[in-house]
């Protein structure tokens, strides 16, 4: 453990990029806050990018993100949103999936070196988030053309007449569902945080569509999720002494500013934007990390390309990765303001003029 | 007599109409009593409200004016409360102005009369209940209103935001300026996972509720009613015994003789 304590001790700070940390941090947080997840995927290489070792920049970010998961789900909490039944449910089984997540990760090490890992995690990041993403997009869609009045998926409502014991009720979320039919969601969640560090990006879109809840609720429930498999990923990385606590402190002052202010969010908006935000985050991601496979492919020898090349894509998908968060950002506090205005000027006049 | 058109309302149609308390007042602006009572009202009880400004004297100018000025404090109030809240003028006599608004606008429950209605007149013509607002925030008895609104405008917490923003800060000097000892204590591995861990929480507890008092000062704070439970009935457990088993009866009649049958 002694060289990874050095390495860790050496990680010089300046102020730029303590604000570039700060930055991402608060941004981040608003994502997380809102949508349940986020901040992860561009942390973690902001901080590489800084000269983090990369395990000491996972474990760092991890050791972030519970805590300002449990800031987040206090807050949501309080509107009534959070379904804790819910997610430690969902918690559990996504337990089981990051175990096996990272047996796959193991795996793929073992056989095709770094780069066939690198590739593998890109190329998960691509198919997953342009098929939930698509999805997503083009529900928000619809949602919003007829009215803004969120429908519960055909799906969701078959699984949830199926009696198949133990059947669990939620309360909070207003369903009534198997617990087989919420293992696969958890699981999934689970195998693709162990993968892309982002398991809300399945376990949101999984709860809405294949158990029925509303997306505010899964939103706000994935913050638990976040907190019960941020926390258990945090012990075990502190366990190696991997976590640099200052990184963890400074991008920690961004995001808990950032998820209170998106938790807050929430209750100006319609749920379709929610929906909306998810989408856009992921098909920019999902663009980004596409940008990043020709770099793979060429350290596997699968193709050749020139090193400028290389450069140019590298930096590309990095600065698409913030432009997602970016993006995510703006729409959020643009319909915040939208819903503050409309429900500070049409409450005030009556609904004669609403 | 000039109205905001009441009947031309958007919301809240058919079964689903919401229900309202009639707030009457007959000055050029509704007293700070009646407004905090009518908007305490209709908070604990989840109604709309309505305003109806009785012009006595039938000869005002500017109605429309007058109109926009006279309900101003109540919308306001109503409207930071998630209140809906509609305005409407009629020139004439209270009870004859309320008895014609009860039949444009639907679901009217209550009525709360403002200071100096005539609350006789108006009971001549209403038969729903009515309160009125005599006095002041004291009563004749000397207590003071229940529905009452208190602390309105409320204090925005400076004290509080102070307070957790120089523990925070205390907190992150604490480690910056020791930052060699702690990164060598804390990456130490093995049980010394519990301060990064333990670190974390204290700091999310501390900046935590900074953070919040933070943005509750600069005025950001989550709208007072969110639309959320208006979804889909419960999907509520089936109750066990709640199931009556049809019964076997067995009627049986003393005067009957078997042996004649």
């Amino acid at each position: 453990m002694v060289p990874v304590n050095e390495a860790i001790q050496f990680i010089h700070l300046d102020p730029l990029s303590v604000g570039f940390l700060f930055l991402v941090g608060l941004i981040g947080g608003l994502v997380s806050g809102f949508i349940g997840s986020g901040g992860a995927f561009v942390l973690t290489p902001g901080m590489m990018s800084l000269g983090v070792p990369g395990t000491i920049a996972v474990a760092s970010n991890m050791c972030h993100k519970f805590p300002k998961a449990l800031v987040g789900a206090c807050k949501r909490f309080k509107y009534g949103q959070v379904d804790i039944k819910l997610g430690l449910v969902l918690a559990a089984s996504a337990g089981v999936g990051v175990q096996a997540g990272i047996r796959i990760q193991h795996f793929i090490l073992d056989r095709w070196g770094p780069a066939g890992s690198d590739l593998y995690v890109s190329l998960s990041f691509v198919s997953i988030l342009l098929v939930v993403g698509g999805y997503v997009s083009r529900d928000a869609w619809k949602t919003w053309k007829s009215g803004g009045k969120e429908q519960v998926s055909a799906l969701a409502l078959k699984l949830q007449k199926i009696h198949l014991p133990p059947m669990i009720h939620f309360k909070t979320a207003n369903v009534r569902i198997s617990l087989w039919f919420t293992v696969p969601v958890g699981f999934a969640t689970g195998v693709l945080a162990a993968t892309i560090a982002v398991g809300g990006f399945v376990g949101v879109p999984g709860m809405i569509y294949a158990m029925g809840v509303s997306s505010l609720v899964s939103t706000a429930t994935e913050l638990v999720i976040a907190f019960v498999m941020g926390l258990a990923g945090t012990i075990n990385w502190a366990a190696y002494g991997m976590v640099d606590i200052r990184l963890t402190l400074i991008i920690l002052a961004g995001s808990i500013l950032g998820v209170q202010l998106g938790a807050i969010g929430t209750t100006y908006v319609k749920e379709h934007t929610i929906k909306t935000v998810m989408a856009t985050i992921m098909l920019i991601v999902a663009f980004s990390r596409a940008l990043a496979v020709p770099i793979y492919l060429h350290r596997l020898g699968l193709v050749s390309l020139d090193s400028g090349i290389l450069g140019v894509l590298d930096r590309a998908s990095f600065v698409t990765m913030c432009l997602a968060l970016g993006t995510g950002a703006v729409i959020i506090v643009g319909s915040m303001i939208l819903g503050w205005k409309s429900a500070h000027t049409t409450l005030e006049p009556g609904y004669a003029e609403a | 007599m000039t109205k905001d058109d009441p009947t031309n309302q958007s919301a809240g149609k058919g079964s689903t109409e919401r229900r309202k308390i009639l707030v009457v007042g007959t000055g050029d602006a509704f007293s700070e009593e009646t407004v905090s009572y009518a908007v305490h009202l209709a908070e604990r009880l989840d109604y709309d409200l309505v305003a109806l400004s009785v012009d006595e004297s039938g000869r005002r100018g500017y109605p429309d004016r007058w109109a926009a000025k006279a309900a101003g404090t109540l919308k306001r109030r109503a409207a930071q409360k998630g209140i809906r809240c509609e305005h409407a003028v009629k020139a004439g006599d209270p009870g004859w102005a309320v008895d014609e608004l009860q039949h444009e606008i639907r679901r009217i429950e209550f009525v709360v009369t403002d200071l100096g209605v005539n609350r006789e007149e108006v009971a001549r013509e209403v038969g729903i209940p009515m309160f009125s607002v005599i006095s002041g925030s004291m009563d004749s008895k000397g207590g003071t209103d229940m529905t009452k609104e208190q602390g309105v405008p409320r204090k925005r917490p400076v004290a509080r935001t102070l307070a957790y923003g120089l523990l925070t800060a205390a907190m992150y000097g604490a480690v910056f300026w020791n930052a060699d000892a702690v990164m060598g204590t804390f990456t130490r591995g093995g049980w010394y996972a519990a301060f990064p861990v333990g670190t974390v929480f204290l700091f999310s507890f501390a900046h935590g509720a900074f953070a919040a008092n933070l943005w509750s000062l600069l005025g950001i704070e989550a709208r007072k009613k969110p639309v959320l439970r208006e979804t889909e009935p419960k999907a509520s457990r089936k109750k066990k015994s709640a199931q009556k088993r049809p019964r076997a009866y067995a009627y049986v009649n003393p005067f009957h003789r078997i042996d004649k049958a």
